[in-house]
């Protein structure tokens, strides 16, 4: 049995009955394998011996543990993660394109608002199109279509505990947009995603929140996210490179709305 | 012994120790976070609270008033309320505020009150900003408050919405008296149910309840990334069940027991449970029993005394069993139809059968597994108290048995007697009924909660504003 039959598909399919169920539960005679063994084999999945395979061996430029692709801590990610098994409705939108060929693109990702957002997805990002790639958080897990997921406050790349793919990000201070190029590109900072410890906690970025690849984009102060300066170097699923910026966080278009996770973006190939 | 980590403690220090000396309000030339009033505010005292308020520019209150002093009607709300609320809190027996009166700071309001300043927010009713750190056991701080300068925006009426964010906000610079750095869910929990405690009336906090019933199975105390902030709100429902179980003074004896050395805000609660002769692990198992017996399920005489008005718990069909993994300290509920016989395997969990009637939980005679379902059905809640997030294996089995004609129900045990609180009746939802969301949007109040938590630098009670 290939365990590439994903670590979220398995938190996905196990997480039966409610959708908001944040527990992982498999009827003991029924046909989903257990979540206390994950892979199968019969053992209680803690000290399994996985398949070799991209569940196991990870791709250039992961950089780091993966809680869940080596099967650990599948009920804190199925908790922190919480897979939700339909396709984000969230506007991605283009809003311009400068001569340079970089993009403004805008992404709701509200989740329908700070009460609904624990039911709704996330928007999955394809950087080479800037388009929305209509998949579900289940789904996601085993596919490079997308490069960035976003809902809320919290961006991650699609890779190591984030997804299948070969992607990463970090940020370069301070240096604006039109002046980072291909130069800035420092691969051995293009970590993937790794949102847990050794003992499953939950690793937190500076104020407590989920920690990502992503986790300087802003400054909190007085319950406004405001972006730091500076510009991201973000590895997509498949290898490319983009550099991208964060502009805002509460702004709709043509609305004078201010709503949270109305987020606009500028980005643009390096390679 | 459920601890935080050292380093991220050190973190928190450093982090309160940079905002100690920030020292910059609303009042200042720099402003506080982009807060700033364009001319000199005017001020309303009472004996312990400062409100500063502007009456033109960005941050204008209301300016109607019935008032000879010409004091516009809401700062003088914002002040007596706020007043009030410090003053039943004192005489509940918790810590005032930390004095502000040092001037370390350039700015502390020019006296050791309570500073509120009246501001407009662009998504958010409040917050309370820590500084003047003192580090030690625990890092307490004092606290200066920013609240929303039209509630009524907000709210049914302004009344409404001091009384909902006032006592929230001055409850979290109480809790910073004792710990800047209490659990997120735990510091807005709290909030909540003090809030509701000084006006019952509100439903703020039952508006917040579905949010946290929503997320059965997450643990209470894991960091809030994907959490709702209406899970953090929500999660008042523990301080309702401890407060409604045992006492009102667990929660200021808790606050003690954590600013002692800093402990979790689950062990600080154990701690306080221990000097009643009570224990956690006792304590927790009967929080989701109760939580198990909402809705239509809600309990005639037990449980909680507004159950049936509250959302009810998804349940899962327990079958002929089910096997899974939980993380934490955490709560599921499933149902079972007899006559069977349960039975659970962990080495972490617990689990009790409650049974139904007419689809009412009986909480009076719940058992802990292994138990005999005779007949008609029953829900079973399976709970973990661990601070571990890895992996915990459970299996719970319901394997059958003889039914019981002679006694159909019956589980064959005697009843448990749990305290006697009255209970109505409501609609059953299920898995599809909870979670109900609703126009209030609270995000910014769970990233200030991270920082309060987190950093000590500040609280906020942050709602719906446009999403």
């Amino acid at each position: 049995m290939n365990k590439l039959v994903s670590v979220l598909g398995v938190l996905g399919a196990l997480i039966v009955a409610c959708s908001d169920d944040t527990s992982s539960v498999a009827p003991i005679n029924g046909t989903t394998p257990p979540a206390a063994d994950p892979d199968g084999d019969g053992d209680d999945g803690a000290t399994a011996t996985p398949d070799a395979g991209p569940t196991t061996t990870p791709d250039a430029g992961d950089g780091g543990q993966s809680a869940l692709r080596e099967q650990r801590c599948i009920a804190a990610g199925a908790q922190l993660l919480k897979p939700i098994d339909k396709v984000s409705t969230g506007a991605v939108t283009i809003l311009s394109t400068d001569a340079s060929g970089a993009r403004t693109v805008f992404v709701d990702a509200s989740a329908g608002g700070t009460m609904a957002a624990g039911t709704n997805p996330r928007v999955y990002l394809n950087l080479e199109t800037a388009t929305r790639v209509d998949i579900t958080d289940v789904t996601a897990w085993d596919s490079k279509a997308w490069d960035l997921a976003l809902k809320r406050y919290i961006p991650f790349t699609n890779s190591g505990d984030g997804g299948s793919g070969d992607g990463g990000a970090f940020f370069i201070a301070d240096k604006a947009f039109d002046a980072v190029t291909a130069a800035d590109i420092v691969p051995a900072s293009l970590v993937a995603e790794s949102f847990f410890e050794d003992n499953c906690d939950a690793k937190t970025d500076e104020i407590g929140g989920m920690s990502t690849s992503f986790d300087d984009w802003y400054y909190y102060e007085a319950t406004k996210l405001t972006p730091n300066p500076g510009t991201w170097i973000v590895k997509g699923a498949t290898g490319k490179h983009y550099k991208l910026a964060i502009l805002d966080y509460y702004t709709r278009p043509a609305s004078t709305d201010q709503v949270s996770g109305s987020i606009t973006l500028k980005l643009e190939a390096l390679d | 012994m459920i601890r935080r980590g050292l380093v991220v403690g050190a973190m928190l220090l450093a982090a309160s120790e940079a905002r100690a000396q920030t020292c910059v309000r609303p009042t200042d030339a720099a402003g506080y976070a982009g807060y700033r009033y364009e001319s000199p505010p005017d001020r309303f005292d009472t004996a312990g609270v400062r409100v500063w308020y502007a009456r033109t520019g960005t941050h204008a209150v209301r300016p109607a008033t019935m008032r000879p002093d010409g004091v516009p009607d809401d700062v003088a709300s914002v002040g007596a309320i706020t007043q009030d609320a410090l003053d039943r809190f004192a005489a509940l027996g918790f810590r005032a505020p930390l004095s502000d009166a040092d001037t370390t700071c350039g700015s502390n309001g020019g006296d050791g009150r309570l500073d509120v300043y009246l501001v407009r927010f662009p998504a958010a009713d409040g917050t309370a900003a820590a500084e003047r750190c003192v580090p030690g056991a625990t890092v307490r701080c004092a606290t200066f408050i920013l609240a929303e300068a039209n509630l009524a925006r907000h709210y049914a009426t302004a009344e409404e919405g001091i009384r909902t964010v006032l006592p929230h906000e001055t409850f979290h610079a109480i809790q910073n008296a004792y710990d800047a750095n209490v659990d997120r869910y735990w510091a807005e929990g709290t909030a909540q149910w003090a809030a509701k405690l000084l006006a019952p009336q509100l439903k703020d906090l039952e508006r917040n309840l579905p949010a946290f019933f929503a997320e059965e199975g997450r643990s209470i105390d894991l960091p809030p990334g994907g959490a709702t902030a209406g899970y953090l709100y929500g999660a008042a429902i523990w301080p309702v069940f401890l407060t409604r179980h045992f006492d009102d003074a667990i929660v200021r004896e808790a606050l003690e027991a954590e600013a002692v050395d800093g402990a979790s805000a689950l062990d600080s609660v154990g701690a306080a449970l221990a000097a009643r002769g009570a224990r956690l692990e006792d304590a927790w198992p009967m929080f989701w029993r109760w939580n198990a017996s909402t809705g239509a399920r809600a309990s005639s005489g037990n449980g909680y005394p507004d159950a049936a008005s509250y959302p009810v718990l998804a349940v899962k069909d327990l079958g002929e069993g089910v096997s899974g993994i939980t993380a934490g300290s955490t709560g599921n509920v499933f149902r079972v139809q007899g006559p069977v016989k349960v039975t659970l395997t962990s080495s972490v969990h617990r689990a009790w059968m409650v049974p139904l009637a007419d689809g009412a939980a009986r909480l009076d005679q719940a058992k802990e597994l292994p138990a005999d379902v005779v007949s008609g059905e029953a829900l079973v809640v399976l709970t973990s108290l661990t601070p571990s997030k890895q992996d915990a294996h459970y299996e719970l089995r319901a394997d059958a048995i003889a039914a019981d004609p002679a006694n159909p129900g019956s589980t064959g045990e005697a009843p448990v007697s749990l305290p006697q609180i009255e209970a109505t009746t409501a609609d059953d939802g299920g898995c599809s009924a909870s979670g109900a969301p609703t126009d209030v949007d609270v995000f910014a109040l769970a990233l200030a909660a991270l920082v309060l938590s987190r950093r000590g630098a500040s609280r906020s009670k942050a709602r719906a504003a446009r999403t």
